[in-house]
């Protein structure tokens, strides 16, 4: 789920439903906005997404709308301290691994919302300098990859 | 306890800053065909991306079924042969539709959700 996750409603019930029909050894693959000292002032002010860094998912509504009604911290809120796996839940699926990625290459192309930041020519460059900042990511990163796998041989 | 959702579409609207998606803002199907004609157009959103899709395709389960939930613009599908895609919404082009928690996971086991 590339820049999915956010956009539901209740990510437990996902996950429970995820746990249920993947194979052993299956993943669910995830990459999501993250919530750095860098990112979390940039999706939270600037940002058309509602970000709210104390819950995950949003509050019930009758009248959904799958691309603009979401919580941008829903995956930092879940991958990012004791939240998974939730307590009582998905007990056959393990958090292999959250890696942050993305600092500010994502903002310098203005992302679907503004135009490109940068001249084209600039491109390689950037992407040089984002990879080189990779150490701090932790602080400066504005998305992160999750993977999740069920319990179980792998690849069956 | 789920926080209050933002409502005010009126201000995303407005923080949507690009012409083409602020008319469209709100209409997720509209959303998404102007999404993927911004994807083809800017370079760095485009490597961006590409970098995204090359680290999900290297981290597949292997030989099994992968379905994408919620594919939208994504241009996974030229990355990964035999990728299933979907949305959350209805879009046209899609193989599978659903809505958000009434995910269609009933008969098939699969390899890989992304």
């Amino acid at each position: 789920m590339i820049n999915v996750l956010h956009h539901l409603q209740d990510p437990v019930t996902f996950f429970e439903e995820a746990e249920r029909v993947l194979k052993p050894g299956g993943r669910v693959l995830i990459s999501d906005p993250y919530m750095s000292l860098l990112s979390y002032p940039v999706w939270h002010y600037l940002h058309p997404e509602n970000c709210d860094i104390k819950n995950i998912g949003f509050g019930k509504t009758d009248h959904i709308n799958p691309l603009i009604d979401a919580n941008s911290a829903t995956a930092t809120n879940m991958f990012c301290g004791k939240g998974f796996p939730i307590s009582g839940t998905c007990d056959q699926l393990d958090l292999v691994k959250v890696k942050l990625h993305s600092k500010f290459l994502y903002w310098i192309a203005g992302g679907y919302n503004f135009p490109q930041f940068i001249p084209t020519f600039l491109n390689p460059l950037v992407k040089l300098v984002e990879e080189a900042l990779s150490p701090l990511d932790k602080w400066l990163a504005s998305f992160m990859y999750v993977i999740i796998e069920k319990k179980g041989a792998a690849n069956v | 306890m789920p926080a209050t959702i933002n409502k005010d579409y009126k201000k995303q609207r407005v923080l949507a800053a690009n012409d083409k998606m602020s008319e469209v803002w709100g209409n997720p199907e509209e959303m998404t065909g102007v999404q993927t004609e911004i994807l083809s157009k800017k370079k760095l959103l485009l490597l961006w991306s590409r970098g995204v899709y090359r680290y999900i395709k290297n981290n597949l389960s292997e030989n099994t079924v992968t379905l994408e939930m919620g594919s939208g613009s994504s241009l996974l599908w030229e990355h990964v042969p035999g990728l299933i895609r979907s949305n959350i919404l209805f879009v046209r082009k899609m193989i599978l539709f659903f809505l958000h928690l009434t995910y269609p996971l009933r008969v098939l086991r699969w390899g890989t959700l992304l």
